[in-house]
């Protein structure tokens, strides 16, 4: 079994080549920004004389309006935009497959209120409820990631509901339930690694979500908040000097559409190796 | 027909937690909304007779039951920036918003059909392999940064078309309109046809492999006939469904774009409202949007169900 998934995995990464600049825009992305602190620019640096200075050796993404150096600016934005992808990731991820498999599992009264519930955030218009909750408390990081992760989970939890609804009427499940297994112990040892793959291609997908999220609610000044540098952020104060420093748009913005594209491909070959279809 | 009055109880459940949601979120909020209306030279007793006139001194669940009261009789309250109603200027924004949605939907849809059925049809050959990845591009692509590429080269350095609002200031003319839609709704467009044309071409590639088109193929049907006749409309069934799902999506990308081209729209009154933390126009238009999107879902199921008979035998 495991043998197979690595033998498809591998099929997969090699008639889609584009996954594999994905894969490698992913892990470069987040090594850069991890090791940010070797490029020995600090991000916050003022400097009144080199204002506005097009990409040149000394700067190679130039320097924004303050004079700091943007590719400093773009590494550490890096690691913001991916840190909010990652972990809201974790946190939708996990409210997902909690509420999708004990829904799923329990059915009845449960699983209607459960629904119900998914079904009403669902019609939510999440981006203004976003926008919405960024302004009622703090911005920063940390209210970014919980305000994505709490409001991005009904997807998942969809998912999993289902696949919960037919490994429960398996033989085996039907064997451990009867021979009195918990209801715990059940979802966490039969139900859970089987829901694994479709978790996992989800998950890959919401990072995708989740980083032009935060890109957006940045780019309106409610999300990461200067002199903290995130892309989104970058790109909101680039608009207004779009006509003499284009570059100062097009290198977060480039950035951006890079790592979610490279997350979306991936998701796309994890579906196809995982549901071969 | 029990199937539709389930969904549209279904409906009248979701908005009356949509409700607690929003009026849940604006107590939690910061600041005292007294506050708003205090003047410096009022004195302390008769801040405290407005606090009681505003009803803020009753219990929370009370309060809660006057404000869904009101809004149920149209009544959203009054902004507390201009002090105008709420309702009121929902409604005056509502035009241009539609307009820009309206016609980056349509236009969609007109795309995503024939590019869905092409690309379903000649699977993994060089346009479907190129549609595919303009699709991705579509998808991952932030909807303001598109928006701002867009501006820069149409407008900052060929010139062609305004970069902002909808009308010339004193220019009345539809073709003046029309020049300032371009942009957002190219905006708009190219993230709905990049979704729709997925969903378009994966159930022509389902739909082509079935027995039905197996049969008619033996009795000699042409193959254009084929996707035109029996194809097209079973793939674009499932349309109907993605566009109610996606009007959430279409919601939010029209508020990004319009804030980006300053599009007067609903949107950017959101975006306004909540910089200024009007909470009273937070909360009318959160409800107003829920509301339409709502409807837009039931809209969908209900003709769904009429459209295809299957899920009508198949429920009952």
């Amino acid at each position: 079994m495991r043998e197979n998934l690595v033998k498809n995995l591998k099929l997969g990464f090699k008639t889609n080549k584009l996954a594999v600049a994905g894969l490698i825009v992913i892990v470069v992305f987040s090594l850069a920004s991890i090791f940010a602190f070797l490029y020995p620019v600090d991000p916050n640096a003022i400097s009144v004389t080199e204002r506005l200075v097009a990409p040149c050796l000394k700067h190679p993404f130039g320097t924004d309006d303050m004079g700091r150096d943007y590719l400093a600016r773009c590494l550490y934005g890096g690691r913001a935009s991916l840190s909010v992808g990652f972990m809201a990731m974790i946190l939708s991820t996990a409210i997902g497959v909690l509420v999708g498999s004990v829904s799923g599992f329990m059915g009845g009264t449960v699983d209607a209120i459960l629904m119900r519930l998914v079904d009403a955030l669902m019609s939510l218009p999440t981006f203004l409820i976003m926008v919405v909750m960024n302004a009622y408390l703090k911005p920063g990081i940390q209210n970014v990631i919980l305000i994505i992760g709490f409001l991005t989970w009904m997807g998942i939890a969809r998912i999993v509901r289902g696949e919960t609804m037919s490994l429960k009427e398996r033989e085996y499940v039907i064997y451990s339930r009867v021979s009195g297994q918990s209801r715990g112990k059940i979802i966490l040892k039969h139900i859970l690694p089987n829901i694994m793959p479709t978790v996992i291609v989800s998950a890959t997908m919401n990072i995708a979500s989740a980083i032009l999220m935060e890109s957006a609610l940045s780019f309106f000044g409610l999300g990461i908040r200067p002199p903290q540098a995130s892309w989104g952020s970058m790109l909101s104060n680039a608009q207004r000097y779009i006509t003499n420093a284009p570059y100062l748009a097009i290198f977060p913005g480039l950035l951006i559409l890079l790592t979610v594209i490279s997350f979306n491909y991936l998701g796309e070959v994890l579906r196809k190796v995982f549901e071969p279809k | 027909m029990k199937r539709i009055v389930n969904r549209l109880f279904q409906s009248v459940l979701i908005m009356f937690l949509v409700s607690i949601l929003c009026f849940g979120l604006s107590k939690a909020a910061p600041g005292d909304p007294v506050m708003t209306y205090v003047e410096p030279n009022m004195s302390e007793a008769y801040i405290e007779q407005l606090r009681e006139d505003l009803g803020l001194n009753k219990p929370i669940v009370e309060q809660y039951v006057i404000w869904l009261k009101n809004i149920l009789h149209g009544n959203f309250g009054n902004s507390l920036m201009n002090k105008r109603p709420v309702l009121t200027q929902i409604v005056e924004r509502l035009p241009a918003t539609i307009l820009l949605m309206g016609s980056s939907l349509i236009l969609s849809v007109i795309l995503a059909i024939p590019i869905g059925l092409y690309t379903g049809k000649h699977k993994n050959k060089f346009w479907d392999k190129l549609t595919s990845m303009l699709s991705f591009v579509g998808i991952s692509i932030p909807t303001f940064w598109f928006g701002i590429l867009l501006i820069y080269l149409l407008s900052v350095k060929m010139g062609w078309l305004p970069s902002i609002g909808m009308r010339t200031d004193g220019v009345n003319s539809l073709w003046d309109l029309i020049r300032h839609l371009i942009m957002p709704c190219a905006v708009l467009t190219f993230q709905n046809v990049a979704q729709y044309t997925r969903y378009i071409r994966s159930s022509t590639i389902t739909e082509l492999s079935s027995d039905y088109v197996t049969v008619q193929r033996a009795y000699g049907m042409s193959e254009m006939g084929i996707l035109f006749r029996h194809v097209l409309k079973n793939a674009i069934l499932p349309m109907i469904t993605v566009l109610g799902m996606s009007l959430q999506s279409v919601v939010s990308g029209a508020i990004i774009t319009e804030q980006v081209f300053a599009w007067p729209g609903t949107g950017q009154l959101a975006v306004t409202a909540v910089t200024t933390f009007d909470y009273p126009l937070i909360m009318g238009i959160t409800m107003f949007t829920a509301l339409l999107i709502v409807i837009g879902n039931l809209l969908a199921d209900i003709c769904y169900s009429i459209v295809d008979p299957r899920i009508r035998i198949a429920k009952n």
